[in-house]
């Protein structure tokens, strides 16, 4: 037996074994999406008789994917009268939420993790110690004293508020950041500085470029959380309803047994964004946690 | 003058310098100490806070009540806080430990390209980025529907409608969620890690005859302790934490039974059963919490650092 042969026998069972687990798993993951996509196309009376992907005689696609752009509404403040969103109005909150609140998450452990394996006075070489603690040390329960914060100083429901509390660099993207410029030469730096580069100049000329793919792979991966991210605008800003944070409301204030294919319209056109960007950018998204990934 | 700059203290040490790296830090710098450590003093003297009802802001007065409350419904029948636990603690073995072992298996066979690993590793990734609340409601109609009509049709058996069914079929529904929804970042972290492992260390095993389970446990599994342990000890604040789906899938409406700690918590004080009063209530109990998890926390990585195999590579 030789070499490839004694490799791939080695592995028959293991791979025979986790590869049915994996299969089954792959399946159960793209049934429930493809399941949701087809009974979209369905009329809702006609899901209640025929919950199956596949269409009976007689029974008509509809392909309702323009028409709950401007029909899928909701109503975040609850009474007569009040202001309602469509799903249009709902993805446009969610660029202006998910790109704001990306660039904050991305640039606050950014700066913070340059200057601090850059600037080598004694409160930098604290700040990756000060990471580790409170990414390690759980705090429970401090949702409640946030929000008495946040009210007390009047930005409770408000789009800074996300900004601000987004912008925390006690994350892993410190570390991530920290050990990319830690092996990065500051001879480019010297050479600018001799130059007369200033030091502004020499962080968002010089030294951020050379990990721009690094710095567009973290943001895209905060700008997929918080697209999907609802609970977060729930809790502190609830009148700035999302696509996802739509979804809730729909799914709470509706009578969805009425509305049950338009509520997975609305699932699936919230889905398929970042499934595009998913499959365009799936190196990106899933490399960059590959370098992340903790030692130690 | 080239020389000069050299030295990074001649660049770094002058008063420009210093304004630089101050301008820079003090909005991160603010953000942490009013959202982090603003937030946790605020927690704890919260804690020993009441509602004023009149007046609508929270007085000192109670002193210790909201603690005392926390123990008092810990022992009462009527209270659910002790069946929390335990669901919590079934939550957290299942995501965690469960979680952290198929997470393995499967990052050691997508590492080793193994048939469809490719695949397998965008499926495995593609829960993560689907939004929580769109997979949430087309899961649960996928379960309540789907599967329900399937097995009555073809099997002539009551599959059930497990998150219309009994409190104990909607809690199961929502550990297999959490647990199949989970994998993603996890096995990511691992392949990442295996990869890093020398080929000369597995080749010289295989020439001695190891199979491929001999070659996962005995050089593969010491290999990546490090982040294995990682993953566990950030893991114990979950069990604090984690809702299992159950807001995305019940909203405020979950059954008492079936609720996990993180649950009760976030409906509490966020959710549509939030209350005002509650407030100082549900810091006492967070602050609880956080004084139970960050000791098993340290205690936890230090005993995960006592069993680290003395590998290096």
């Amino acid at each position: 037996m030789n070499v490839k042969e004694r490799k791939k026998s080695r592995f028959s069972v293991y791979g025979l074994v986790v590869g049915a687990i994996l299969s089954l798993y792959s399946f159960i993951i793209l049934a429930i999406l493809v399941w949701g996509f087809m009974v979209s196309l369905k009329q809702t009376g006609e899901f209640w008789n025929n919950p199956y992907p596949f269409f009976k005689a007689g029974e008509k696609v509809e392909f309702k994917y323009f028409d709950a752009l401007t029909q899928f509404k909701v109503y975040p403040k609850e009474g007569f009268g009040s202001a309602y969103y469509d799903l249009i109005g709902m993805f446009s909150n969610s660029i202006i939420y998910a790109v704001g609140c990306a660039l904050v998450s991305t640039l606050s452990p950014l700066v913070m993790a340059y200057v601090s394996s850059k600037y080598k006075y004694k409160f930098s070489s604290f700040l990756p110690k000060l990471v580790v603690v409170v990414m390690v040390v759980p705090i429970v329960g401090a949702t409640a004293s946030t929000l008495e914060i946040l009210k007390s100083i009047n930005l409770y429901d408000s789009y800074l508020s996300m900004l601000m509390l987004k912008g925390g660099f006690t994350t892993m993207y410190f570390l991530v950041f920290y050990s990319a410029f830690q092996t990065l030469s500051w001879e480019y730096a010297e050479a600018a500085f001799v130059d007369g580069a200033s030091h502004p100049r020499v962080m968002f000329g010089i030294m951020l470029p050379l990990v721009k793919p690094m710095i567009f792979s973290v943001f895209l991966i905060f700008f997929v959380t918080y697209w999907n991210d609802y609970h977060t605008l729930l809790t502190y800003y609830p009148s700035f309803p999302t696509a996802a944070l739509g979804l809730f409301y729909f799914n709470r204030n509706t009578d969805t047994s009425a509305n049950e294919t338009m509520l997975l319209t609305g699932c699936m056109l919230v889905t398929i964004p970042v499934i595009v960007l998913f499959l365009v950018f799936s190196d990106k998204l899933m490399g960059n946690i590959s370098m992340g990934g903790i030692k130690g | 003058m080239k020389k000069m700059y050299k030295s990074k203290n001649l660049i770094t040490g002058t008063w420009k310098a210093k304004v630089f790296y101050v301008c820079v830090i003090i909005l991160p710098m603010l953000q942490f100490l009013t959202f982090y450590f603003g937030v946790l003093v605020n927690s704890v003297l919260l804690s020993f806070k009441e509602y004023d009802m009149k007046t609508g802001e929270y007085v000192f007065g109670g002193g210790a009540y909201n603690y005392r409350l926390f123990f008092s419904e810990l022992k009462s029948p009527s209270s659910n806080l002790g069946q929390m636990f335990v669901n919590s603690g079934i939550v957290w073995l299942a995501s965690t430990m469960l979680g952290i072992t198929l997470a393995l298996f499967f990052a050691f066979y997508i590492t080793k390209k193994m048939a469809g690993s490719g695949f397998f590793k965008l499926m495995l990734f593609l829960p993560t980025i689907v939004s929580t609340i769109a997979m949430a409601l087309i899961y649960r109609r996928f379960t309540d529907r789907l599967l329900y009509s399937f097995f009555n049709d073809v099997f002539h058996y009551d599959f059930g409608k497990p998150f219309a069914g009994k409190p104990n079929e909607q809690f199961t529904a929502c550990v297999i969620y959490t647990l199949i929804m989970g994998f993603g970042t996890q096995v990511l972290m691992y392949t990442g890690v295996m990869s890093r492992i020398p080929t000369s260390v597995v080749e010289y095993a295989t020439l001695d005859g190891i199979n491929a389970f001999q070659e996962f446990f005995i050089i593969t599994l010491p290999l990546v302790y490090p982040t294995i342990s990682t993953f566990l000890v950030a893991g114990v604040g979950g069990f604090f934490i984690n809702q299992a789906g159950m807001y995305d899938f019940f909203g405020s409406k979950a059954e008492q039974s079936i609720q996990t700690l993180g649950y009760f918590m976030y409906n509490k004080t966020a959710g549509d059963g939030a209350v005002l009063s509650d407030y100082p209530k549900m810091s006492a109990f967070g602050v609880i919490f956080t004084l139970i998890a960050v000791p098993v926390t340290l205690l936890a990585r230090w005993g995960l650092e006592k069993l680290s195999p003395n590998v290096e590579y």
